[in-house]
């Protein structure tokens, strides 16, 4: 390297040097103002397709981007037993504020990190004595209530369920057996059924302690049967709005499952080493007002098969991961998976969800065969019978509708880079793909959302949200529009501010 | 007319029968408990049977038609300390009921719970660090695990079901992050005599035992398992450190955060002869990251031997084993020998044998490392390894053990129902089957124990403690005692009180 090459190349990177801006801070907990120690630190870039950059805080909870180039980051922290934060949220469910920097620039910041909640109480008999080792569950406050955890009782009878974001819960007892004495099920407090119950409302940084509740004492009834394991041996659950219950299975196939409260249940049997015929399963469903018996005989998984055509009949090809599928039983639905497209594939027997993912070139418009209930632009429930075969068939618009407008303050001035996000308004909640979608607005405050299926639309732009639910998105007066199969609607919408 | 003499008999028995009622209740509250289990066992010589049953919803019991006399009135219930009618303390044993024909009495039994010792792991900021195993040890040397609990999401922990007395706190070894924590006693310390000792009592619980966890290297263990007969058999292993056991079920597993110390693994798996298993034992020192393997091989029975009994006799003895590793001696289980043989897991062992009459056992001999080496007595625990290859085990018995006799008084009165406890000095506290025998004295104040192996014993009667030991027994003055052989002392006691 010459002389001059390497003084200018020297210059050049003190130049850099020099005017790079740079980001550090503190990560603190938010309750204490205790330094929090290695803590995950991200600065993302706004510009598309820009790398994030991932630190983490020092012994003293400093952090430090030395040397960004100029531009607009999002600042966000994530550390075990807290909850992840962006810089200059407002509330906890709203976005980060984004920090420009010019080159040269510095920014100081103080994250501060708040801790999940948590509902704890004592779970008691009738004289007022904790029960131990007894199982709370805990639910979100929907219909049904879907079940999201459980914790065990200790010596006490104390429960605590923890690592909770802020939202209604509700609170249940699950069917104990103790010696002779049996407990219902028993929502807090102290009721059956859960729209006797009391809603617990759960805030970050927050403990709501003292939810103590009576398990009332009542009857369960044991479920218990044989199955043929003549291909392998046998695994055995009963699914129930409490969750799975594991069947102990003796090596001739007897069965019994642990006392249950009556009730409907789902009886899933697996042979996951079927030696002969591969895997193989049963499916049942159960209804418990007495001790109940059952023969249960795993026969080869069922198939399932998708196909898809336009509105004219014409078949269509779809590519791989167009179709979402997920396990649905009584304690609510699992995880959407991308469904395998082409040849049939096997699956578990019982009930799943199948939905076409949505995209901006089509939306489903109909699903065969035409007894299935629901909305093609949702999830579809399906009951796979063991041994069955099933083609389900999406009918597909390839000319999707499209909402667009202009995002304006309240000074009339048009909002940049302001998200705005849509609601599926007429479709059930628990049938919704997606809870919502979101577009931002360009330099000019303007959006533009395709890929709609005909439906009635709420839309909302407002920086004070990440993900607004139903009742947020009512209570800033959301717009309604209705949007025809292949149309184009326009709404101007009015930036909103939570004051 | 003529009534038939069992009838009359019968008559005669209901007339002079006493009813027994009571209430259990929670010694704090005062709440009454429901379930929990009543025993009334009569004192010898005094005539009455022994009764058991539950306490009812309101935590009620009732015996009917118990035999005037002298009874012990015992109480169990999860998770308090068994309690006794009229006991002075927790610990202490309970005094004799006196139930008199024709009488009703009734009595209250108090119930205690454990003790417990709670706080938070934290970090070096003071920030609670959540998931972090934390066990309790007995403040002795070695250390004797007492309770284990999870620090749940804001790192505060409680360990539950302690007995009262002097303990010591520990964070186990954890991956956090990416950083490793070493296993920390509390405070902030690897060195058990620096650790703070906690001393909790009945019902009492220790609160803010803060433990900040010292960061540390922390190592993995690879262990694959190959078994032969038959070749890729579904393999458990079990991985146990002084902290605990920890079973997988594969082959081939990597155990991680790993602090440096003694490790060991035992794989098990179906053979392919039914009923027999093949298994093997590794014993590991990790102070890097290690790799091990094991092969897994049937196992072959072994023969135990009881020499020195009557060619008959061998049918009547009772053996015990239990298998021991580092986490501790695991529950006691009877062996059943087929022919004399029995085919048990590989790994170390205790075994022992319940006293034959007339016999003591007086030598014992095992297939490795055996207690033979290390010891003169050998009616308690006896230590040897099992391996694949089968082999011998005996039990050497020999005739005229001695025995112990006496009156136990206080004031020159004989003392009815007192408890008199029997340790024998001379046999290391973790070999006994029990930590002291334990009679108690009949409706005349008589004593007696028998088949007992020749050695030194002492020997205390007291209502004071249910289970007094090693050094209990030398604070009360316990009598040391030499039996010998063919002997049978005896040694009248005074009453030992606390005043």
């Amino acid at each position: 390297m010459s002389a001059h090459i390497k003084q200018t190349w020297i210059l050049t990177l003190a130049a850099g040097a020099l005017h790079a801006a740079s980001i550090h801070g503190t990560v603190v907990e938010n309750q204490t103002g205790y330094p929090i120690a290695r803590a995950i630190v991200t600065a993302q870039p706004a510009k598309a397709g820009a790398q994030a950059i991932v630190i983490r805080s020092n012994l003293s909870g400093i952090f430090d981007f030395p040397s960004l180039p100029a531009g607009t980051y999002r600042i966000s922290a994530a550390k075990a037993g807290f909850a992840p934060v962006q810089y200059g949220q407002k509330r906890w469910y709203s976005p980060g504020m984004p920090i420009a920097l010019a080159d040269g620039d510095a920014a100081d910041l103080t994250i501060r990190m708040p801790r999940f909640g948590g509902i704890s109480g004592t779970l008691l008999d009738e004289n007022e004595v904790g029960l131990q080792d007894a199982e709370v569950a805990v639910y979100a406050n929907t219909r049904p209530p879907r079940l999201l955890g459980r914790a065990v009782t200790d010596d006490r009878g104390i429960y605590r369920l923890g690592s909770m974001r802020p939202g209604t819960y509700l609170v249940r007892s699950i069917a104990k057996v103790y010696d002779d004495e049996t407990y219902l099920p028993t929502f807090y407090r102290d009721s059956p059924v859960p729209n006797e119950s009391h809603a617990i409302e759960v805030k970050f940084d927050e403990e709501v302690e003292h939810m103590d509740f009576h398990a009332s004492p009542g009857r369960l009834f044991t479920v218990s049967g044989e199955v043929n394991i003549a291909f392998g041996r046998a695994v055995l659950s009963l699914l129930s709005d409490m969750g799975a219950v594991p069947a102990t299975v003796d090596a001739n196939g007897r069965f019994t499952f642990p006392p249950v409260a009556p009730g409907q249940y789902e009886l899933l049997a697996a042979i996951p080493d079927d030696r002969a015929r591969g895997r193989s399963a049963d499916f049942q469903t159960l209804t418990v007002d007495r001790d109940v018996s059952v023969r249960v005989n795993p026969t080869p998984l069922p198939k399932l098969q998708f196909a898809f055509a336009d509105t004219a009949g014409q078949p269509l090809s779809m590519p791989e991961g167009s179709v979402l599928l997920r396990r649905k039983d009584p304690a609510g639905e699992g995880d959407a998976v991308a469904a395998a497209i082409g040849t049939g594939f096997p699956l578990m027997p019982g009930r799943w969800e199948v939905a076409v993912r949505p995209g901006a070139t089509y939306c489903a418009v109909g699903i065969e065969p035409k007894e299935l209930a629901g909305r093609a632009d949702g999830w579809t429930e399906i009951l796979l019978a063991p041994r069955s075969q099933t083609l389900i068939r999406f009918v597909l618009s390839l000319h999707p509708a499209i909402v667009g407008g202009t995002v304006t303050n309240a000074n009339g001035d048009p909002v940049a880079g302001v998200p705005v996000f849509v609601e599926p308004f007429d479709l059930d909640p628990r049938l919704r793909i997606e809870p919502l979608r979101s577009v931002t607005t360009d330099g000019k405050g303007r959006y533009e959302i395709s890929g709609l299926a005909a439906g009635v639309y709420r839309l909302m732009a407002s920086f004070d949200y990440e993900m607004p639910d139903a009742s947020q998105m009512a209570a800033a007066n959301a717009k309604k529009v209705q949007v025809d199969d292949g149309g184009r609607a326009t709404l101007d919408l009015q930036e909103f501010v939570i004051r | 007319m003529r009534i038939p003499l069992p009838s009359l008999l019968l008559l005669a028995g209901a007339l002079h029968a006493a009813t027994l009622r009571g209430t259990v209740v929670e010694n704090l509250t005062g709440h009454p408990l429901s379930r929990a289990g009543v025993l009334l066992e009569p004192i010898p010589g005094s005539g009455g049977k022994r009764m058991a049953g539950h306490t009812n919803r309101y935590g009620m019991f009732e015996f009917g038609g118990v035999t005037p006399g002298l009874y012990i009135l015992q109480a169990t219930r999860a998770p308090f300390v068994t309690a006794y009618y009229g006991q002075k303390r927790w610990n202490s044993a309970g005094t004799p009921l006196k139930v008199n024909e024709d009488e009703s009495p009734f009595v209250t039994i108090r119930m205690m719970r454990f003790a417990a010792i709670g706080g938070t792991v934290v970090d070096e900021n003071d920030v609670g660090q959540p998931g972090f195993p934390v066990a309790a040890y007995k403040n002795t040397r070695p250390l004797q695990l007492a309770a284990q609990a999870i620090a749940d999401e804001r790192g505060v922990y409680r360990i539950f079901g302690l007995l009262p007395g002097e303990y010591v706190v520990r964070s186990l070894g954890k991956e956090l992050e990416g950083t490793g924590f070493k296993p920390t006693f509390a405070h902030e310390t690897e060195v058990v005599d620096e650790a703070r000792q906690i001393g909790v009592d009945i019902e009492e619980e220790a609160r803010e035992v803060k433990l900040r966890a010292l960061p540390g290297q922390l190592f993995t263990l690879h262990v694959t398992a190959e078994t032969l007969q038959p070749d890729h058999a579904p393999v458990t292993m079990t991985f146990v450190s002084e902290l605990g056991r920890q079973v997988v079920q594969s082959s081939d597993h990597m155990f991680t955060g790993l602090p440096r110390g003694d490790y060991e693994v035992f794989g098990e798996a179906p053979s392919d002869i039914p009923g027999v298993k093949q298994g093997a034992y590794a014993y590991i020192t990790v102070g890097r990251n290690e790799s091990a393997q094991l092969v897994l091989r049937r196992m072959s029975p072994v023969r135990f031997e009881f020499a020195g009994l009557p060619a008959k006799t061998p049918d009547d003895v009772q053996l015990f084993g239990r298998r021991k590793d580092l986490a501790g001696a695991h529950e006691t289980q009877p062996i059943h020998l087929q022919n004399g043989l029995a085919t048990l897991p590989v790994g170390p062992w205790e075994f022992a044998v319940t006293p034959v009459d007339g016999y003591y056992v007086s030598g014992f001999s095992g297939l490795s490392f055996s207690t033979a080496l290390k010891t003169k007595r050998f009616d308690g625990w006896n230590e040897t390894a099992i391996n694949n290859w089968g082999g011998r085990i005996m039990f050497r018995f020999s005739s005229g053990p001695g025995a112990l006799h006496g009156r136990v008084t206080d004031n020159s009165d004989p003392v009815v129902g007192a408890p008199v406890f029997l340790e024998p000095v001379d046999l290391e506290p973790a070999r006994r089957i029990t930590d002291t025998y334990v009679t108690i004295t009949d409706t005349h104040g008589l004593y007696r124990f028998g088949s007992l192996a020749p050695g030194q014993y002492r020997v205390l009667s007291s209502f004071e403690y249910q289970m007094p030991d090693s050094k209990t027994m030398v604070e009360a003055r316990a009598k040391e005692l030499q039996i010998d052989a063919h002997s049978d002392l005896a040694q009248d006691l005074d009453l030992y009180v606390i005043r």
